[in-house]
């Protein structure tokens, strides 16, 4: 049976996008470069930062949560914590503006082995607009144990949850 | 003015996603430093790995197929070989569960060949949240000036059932 529904924009529905094209920031060591398509943050890193760009936004895009997976390594008293904060960034004269969306999650501090996937703390209605950028700012702290590490699979955006 | 259209998913559209936006693996060497968007592999790589993130996927889509596409260098008797692998990736308790969808059939080339190539048959992979998609590229080159290839990206049908 036909459905049909009232569209404003051209693409803005309901949806939720995958990212898993990350790079490596400008703190501490983490890599790609491994063959499961994950990120890999071994033992003893201090605040390493991990950078996933949102693509395949649209302007207009209302942005509600942002979820991060993947698999963390530890052990009871060698602490592994994960932040993640989704930002926006603009150009300028001369420097960029770089802020947070406050769709920061919760800290994940955990000393056992354990699967990733965290939701930002509350909703936030972030509307996509023209001259924006859009990333997720990862940061990432192990214990200097060979159970200490973080592998991300990457980063799911949930936009347009008003839709139909 | 309201616009009408028909739906039955989402954002869920038959579509082409086109992913360049590679960068190397654990094995090997190849290089995305060129000014043409392609990675490059030179001659003597011994199943060097590229990984291609899929990314523009939607929950709920359904992925039909895969290709790979470039352009192969090889001379008689010197082959290149091509392998390609669509697969998934889900996180766990400290490790990190990591499987196949869909392969190429491997191309195995002694002549300069356009490589455009996809899985031997169409498949139905539904994409769920906590997991994520990438190709897994693997290249081998035989050590002669004519052996090398240039990837220019890979390219993911989706919802190939939708109008």
């Amino acid at each position: 049976m036909t459905r049909v529904k009232e569209t404003i924009g051209y693409m803005l529905e309901k949806k939720t996008i995958l990212c898993n094209d990350a790079h490596s920031g400008a703190t501490a060591t983490s890599s790609v470069a491994i063959d499961n398509g994950t990120c890999f943050i071994d033992q003893n890193q201090t605040a390493a930062t991990i950078i996933y760009p949102i693509t395949g936004l649209h302007t207009g895009d209302r942005i509600k949560r942002i979820r991060i997976v993947g698999a963390i390594g530890a052990k009871s008293g060698g602490a592994t914590t994960v932040d993640a904060d989704l930002r926006l960034v603009t150009g300028g004269a001369g420097a960029v503006t770089d802020a947070s969306c406050s769709a920061d999650i919760t800290q994940v501090d955990v000393e056992a082995d354990t699967a990733l996937d965290s939701a930002s703390a509350s909703d936030v209605d972030v509307e996509v607009a023209t001259d924006y950028q859009y990333y997720v700012l990862v940061t990432i702290t192990t214990a200097d144990n060979a159970e200490n590490d973080v592998s991300l699979t990457g980063i799911e955006v949930d936009v347009n949850e008003d839709r139909p | 003015m309201g616009r009408l259209k028909e739906t039955i998913g989402y954002a869920l559209e038959k579509k082409i996603i086109t992913c360049n936006a590679g960068h190397s693996g654990i094995t090997g060497t190849n290089t995305f430093a060129t000014d043409d968007g392609t990675c490059f592999v030179d001659k003597a790589q011994t199943n060097t790995t590229i990984i291609y993130p899929v990314s523009g996927l939607h929950v709920g889509d359904k992925i039909n197929q895969f290709r790979i596409t470039g352009a192969l260098g090889a001379d008689t008797a010197k082959a290149t070989v091509v392998d390609a692998n669509l697969r998934k990736v889900t996180g766990g308790a400290g490790s990190v569960t990591d499987a196949s969808v869909a392969v190429i059939t491997q191309v195995s080339v002694v002549t300069d060949t356009a490589l455009d190539s996809e899985a031997t048959a169409e498949f139905d992979e539904v994409v769920a949240t906590d997991y994520q998609y990438y190709v897994l590229v693997k290249i081998s080159t035989y050590n002669d000036d004519a052996n090398d290839v240039s990837i220019t990206g890979v390219e993911v049908d989706v919802n190939q059932e939708r109008p």
